[in-house]
């Protein structure tokens, strides 16, 4: 079966720490440290992912076909040390598309019920 | 970097690499030395930020995150061992994968077509994801190979021997053999009469 034919719904929901991952690398191809960074000033610290963390979740999003290895080459940033490049591929993409809108259907649900609407839910209402 | 610095950087780096053992063996061998790189950016940028301070609060949720990955990744390499011999089948025959040291084996059975070896190339990429690069296909039960099913296994030759990996082919019956030869499979991977000496012909390769 190719990723072509492959239903991207088969694999959700996400974990919070995988979706931030793939968020991460839609702007592009990043290594570990890049993509640690991206998460922990996107959520402004919030999310912070550890080695552990972050290595297992390549390991299975390699082995799903969501991500695909580049080749290594050194960051200019970081002095010359080596690092592993990773990308998103195109099923990763859809992957990512179908988690944001089984969020986004999650949201709108919740904003449905008065009772959970909240001052942060109430401004956000409509702008999902 | 003053030597306070350098002292405690270098003490972290080295108690990280020791965390590091309680990992998979497997795990270790892929991603150790990129997560010890990370973990020495994060230690100079929390030293950086904080002093000692900062890097007691990296280390405490380190070892929280260490403790529960450390176990996923043993939960998971026990639930791989027990799909290790995962069997890929097609409505004309299966390839089963099993792994010897540093060597995927796949055994093909039946028809090896456009979906058979479809099939073997995906059994190959997973294997090659598991930082596999060497590989012997065992083709005693395939009775027919037809010409995409050929164009198939040169996909394979080729994303093998680009990572600088080896393929053996193994009990091959002798017309299968004579097309190998023709379609010119046989530049790039070497031909057994058993599994054996295949193996055995791996031996030298580095993985």
């Amino acid at each position: 079966m190719t990723s072509e034919e492959r239903d991207p719904k088969k694999l959700l929901p996400l974990t919070p720490a995988v979706f931030h991952i793939l968020l991460a690398l839609v702007d592009g191809e990043r290594h570990g440290y890049g993509i640690m960074q991206e998460v922990k000033t996107r959520t402004e610290g919030e999310v912070r992912l550890g080695p552990g963390t972050l290595y297992g979740a390549f390991k299975r999003l390699l082995a799903n076909g969501l991500i695909e290895e580049m080749d290594e080459r050194p960051d200019p940033e970081l002095g010359d040390e080596r690092r592993r490049y990773y990308r998103l591929t195109g099923f990763g993409l859809r992957v990512a598309r179908a988690e944001a809108q089984r969020l986004a259907q999650l949201v709108h649900l919740a904003q449905t019920k008065p009772e959970l609407l909240g001052p942060e839910l109430a401004t956000n209402a409509g702008s999902v | 970097m003053t030597d306070h610095s350098q002292w405690a950087l270098a003490i972290s780096d080295r108690l990280y690499h020791l965390l590091l053992l309680a990992y998979p063996a497997r795990f270790r061998r892929a991603y150790g030395r990129d997560m010890e790189q990370l973990f020495r950016d994060c230690c100079r940028d929390a030293y950086g930020q904080n002093g000692a301070l900062g890097l007691i609060g990296l280390w405490l949720p380190t070892l929280f995150e260490w403790a529960t990955t450390t176990l996923n990744e043993h939960i998971s390499e026990v639930c791989h061992m027990s799909s290790a011999n995962l069997v890929r089948q097609w409505p004309e025959g299966l390839v089963r994968e099993r792994r010897a040291g540093n060597v995927g084996i796949l055994e093909t059975d039946g028809y090896i077509n456009g979906k058979g070896g479809e099939a073997v190339v995906e059994a190959c990429e997973g294997l090659i994801r598991e930082e596999f690069r060497h590989f012997v296909l065992n083709l005693e039960k395939v009775h027919i190979i037809n010409s995409v099913g050929v164009a198939k296994l040169i996909e394979m030759l080729e994303k093998v021997t680009g990572l600088g990996g080896k393929v053996a082919f193994c009990n091959v019956r002798p017309t299968i053999a004579k097309t190998f030869r023709i379609m010119g499979l046989l530049k790039s991977a070497d031909l057994f009469t058993s599994e054996e000496p295949a193996l055995a012909s791996m031996g030298d390769s580095e993985n």
